[in-house]
């Protein structure tokens, strides 16, 4: 295991903000921190990154107590705050200089390693600016860009993505992977399902300082979805084929959309062959079938009755 | 080193704050003009008695005559009250008994070796060091060598109880030893906006919470103590470069009387800005606000100003112990006593040194406070 998180405990005064928050980081995954805001994942990644003390568990990098390693810890992480962390007054090439002189890097290695993460974010032209011109997108890269200068091992991003227009966010996802593609291991924190889903192979997902399921997607979804939910484009909607599905024992649902029908059952019951059968009967036409596999936003929504974005 | 580069890039970050770059040059010089022109009369001396100085001449020629001629002169008159003594002893035991303020004496054939173009020295005794008696004569010195300084006062200071052979030189300054209001307020208004420029000290720290970078600071594998030393140690250049560059605009615009010991002012501005930068990073650190902290460093700095007779000499028990808390008293009584008495005062300068010391070590523990 690259991280271990034991039993995390954190307070601020009177509230529990972290509640035995447990979880581990396999060397070479995108291991994604999900949860809504205010759900602890800024204060998890605080406390990993040594800049803010905790109140009981323990955290292990490589098997090594952060607290009595602090300073060989911190070099094998890069950090992406949640805030934009750049100096405003410097030049892009300047910040990355700037930063990379503090991991240790001189000469013509730093060099090399500014001209790289200058590149891998798209920024090489912008480099003689200062940012306070660039648009969100492009502080949002150079904020990965500083932290990625030192070939970390361990790579955390809180929230990269956050008030970007989507080119810039994907790019961003894209380099991810490409990051991880490279060999850093990457622990990437969100509330956008989407993004977690689109890029990690394995998710922990926080809610209230405690972490409420944890597993690669799969293990997730297989864990609360008992129904399926089949949405039908059709050529025209009779009532009769309706009552028909509705009084299929495993169908719970069945509503009119327009021209489509919404329908939900229970997994396993060949609902899908049962009502295409029921439908070319009635003489109806087809005209598209889509099974919606339950989102990561529904195991959110089953296991705390909340939506993610509330 | 990366406390180098903090340092380097701290200072490269405040030179770029062109607004206050201009501010914090501009501020000073601004007071010093205000304060030196407009206060000038009411820190000179008003009215001075006319000082009792003895006048023994071996001489009988050219410069016997002048100067007799100029110690009678009304404006010479309103200074000094010259009496004549009969003989070099009589004229020295009344200086030391105190009779006389200083004795003024020519050697014999004087005139002559003047006229043969040869050096020669006008010699003036006083139990005094910064005895204005001096520039006195020197204004007579300049009226007379018209282009060739051929005379010389050999200023000379006399031992209470000693022999007169074992006599003490004196350093000898062109200009005036009593200091104007421009000599007396260019160095405490520069220690008054040296004492502003703490603002260099806070924008070292909120400067980077504004933008978060501490976050990045704080994540990176270099000691809390190291960034505090690099942090303090850009802002105190920057300061440092402010406060030369004012010095030299009193110096040479405002001819400002700074001729001291050069080594000593180099010193004593190093450590003032150093004391300055360190306070606005505890404020800083304390308050996490530019605006509580500016607001801070103004109250703050006017009253250690005021204190320390920045804006006029103030007297008393209570203000004279109140001055000791000020780094500004350490300061302008070792360069005023350098530039005008021509001393170096140990105990200023180790005032000053203890006064960095701890406004350091405050920074220090203020700064490693770790944020819960
Ligand atoms: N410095 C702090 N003082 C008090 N409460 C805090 C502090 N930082 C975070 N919290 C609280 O702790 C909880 C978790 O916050 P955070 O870790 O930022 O959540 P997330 O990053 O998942 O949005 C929130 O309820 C937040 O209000
Ligand atoms: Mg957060």
């Amino acid at each position: 295991m690259l991280l271990e998180v034991n039993n995390l405990i954190k307070r601020y005064g009177d509230f529990l903000a972290l509640d035995h928050i447990t979880f581990a980081v396999k060397e070479g995954e995108i291991f994604g921190l999900l949860g809504p805001n205010g759900a602890g994942k800024t204060t998890t990644i605080s406390i990993i990154s040594s800049l803010t003390q905790y109140d009981g568990g323990e955290v292990k990098f490589l098997g090594k107590e952060i607290k009595r390693h602090e300073m060989e810890v911190k070099q094998e992480l890069g950090i992406v705050p949640q805030e934009i962390a750049i100096f405003e007054d410097l030049t892009a090439y300047e910040n990355l200089d700037y930063f990379g002189r503090l991991y240790g890097l001189r000469g013509n290695l730093l060099k090399e390693r500014i001209t790289e993460a200058l590149a891998f974010t798209g920024l090489t032209d912008r480099r003689k600016d200062r940012p306070k011109g660039f648009s969100g997108g492009m502080k949002r890269r150079l904020n990965i860009a500083c932290a990625i200068l030192h070939h970390p091992k361990l790579i955390i991003m809180d929230e990269p993505t956050v008030g970007i227009d989507p080119q810039s966010r994907n790019h961003i996802l894209q380099s991810i992977k490409e990051l991880n593609k490279m060999g850093s291991t990457i622990i990437y924190t969100s509330h956008y399902m989407e993004e977690v889903e689109e890029i990690c192979t394995r998710v922990a997902i926080v809610d209230h300082g405690r972490v409420i399921a944890q597993g690669t997607k799969e293990e997730l979804t297989a864990l609360v979805s008992t129904e399926e939910k089949l949405v039908i484009e059709l050529s025209s909607v009779n009532y009769t084929v309706v009552e028909q599905i509705k009084s299929i024992s495993s169908i719970r649902e069945c509503i009119i959309k327009g021209n489509s029908l919404e329908v939900v059952g229970k997994k396993g019951e060949h609902n899908v062959s049962r009502v295409i059968n029921l439908l070319t009967e009635a003489g109806i036409e087809i005209l598209s079938l889509n099974v919606e596999k339950p989102s990561l936003e529904a195991v959110f929504l089953t296991l705390t009755g909340r939506s993610l974005r509330d | 080193m990366n406390i180098l580069s903090i340092a380097y890039y701290t200072f490269i970050r405040n030179i770029r704050d062109v607004k206050a770059m201009l501010a914090f040059i501009l501020l000073p010089i601004l007071m010093i003009l205000i304060l030196g022109k407009a206060l000038d009369s009411a820190y000179t001396p008003k009215k001075i008695d006319p000082m009792n100085v003895g006048y023994f001449s071996k001489d009988d020629g050219l410069l016997n005559n002048s100067l007799n001629e100029f110690f009678t002169a009304k404006e010479t008159r309103t200074i000094l009250e010259v009496k004549k003594v009969n003989t070099f002893k009589d004229g020295m035991d009344q200086v030391k008994s105190g009779k006389l303020k200083g004795l003024v004496y020519l050697e014999k054939g004087m005139s002559n070796s003047y006229e043969n173009g040869e050096h020669v020295n006008i010699n003036f005794y006083s139990k005094e060091k910064n005895s204005y008696v001096q520039p006195v004569l020197e204004s007579f010195v300049r009226t007379f060598n018209i282009g060739n300084t051929l005379i010389k006062i050999n200023g000379q200071q006399v031992q209470p109880n000693s022999n007169p052979s074992i006599i003490k030189e004196v350093k000898i300054v062109t200009e005036g030893k009593i200091p104007r209001g421009i000599d007396y307020y260019s160095l405490t208004a520069l220690f008054q906006s040296l004492l502003f420029g703490a603002i260099f000290g806070v924008f070292a720290i909120t400067k980077d919470l504004g933008n978060h970078t501490n976050l990045r600071m704080n994540t990176a594998p270099i000691q809390t103590s190291k960034i505090i030393l690099g942090k303090l140690a850009g802002s105190t250049l920057t300061l440092y470069g402010i406060s030369l560059f004012i010095f030299l605009i009193s110096k040479f615009v405002f001819q400002a009387n700074l001729n001291g010991s050069l080594w000593l002012i180099l010193l004593v501005l190093f450590l003032f800005s150093a004391i300055a930068v360190a306070f606005g990073m505890i404020l800083a650190y304390i308050s996490k606000s530019t605006m509580t902290s500016a607001l801070s460093i103004f109250i703050i700095g006017t009253i250690l100003t005021l204190v320390a007779g920045g804006f006029s000499r103030m007297d008393g028990k209570v203000i004279e112990m109140l001055s000791y808390l000020s780094p500004n008293t350490y300061a302008q009584k070792a360069l005023f006593t350098n530039i005008f008495e021509g001393t170096f005062t140990q105990s200023n300068i180790f005032g000053l040194v203890i006064y960095t010391i701890i406004v350091i070590a405050l920074t220090f523990i203020t700064g490693r406070r770790r944020v819960a």
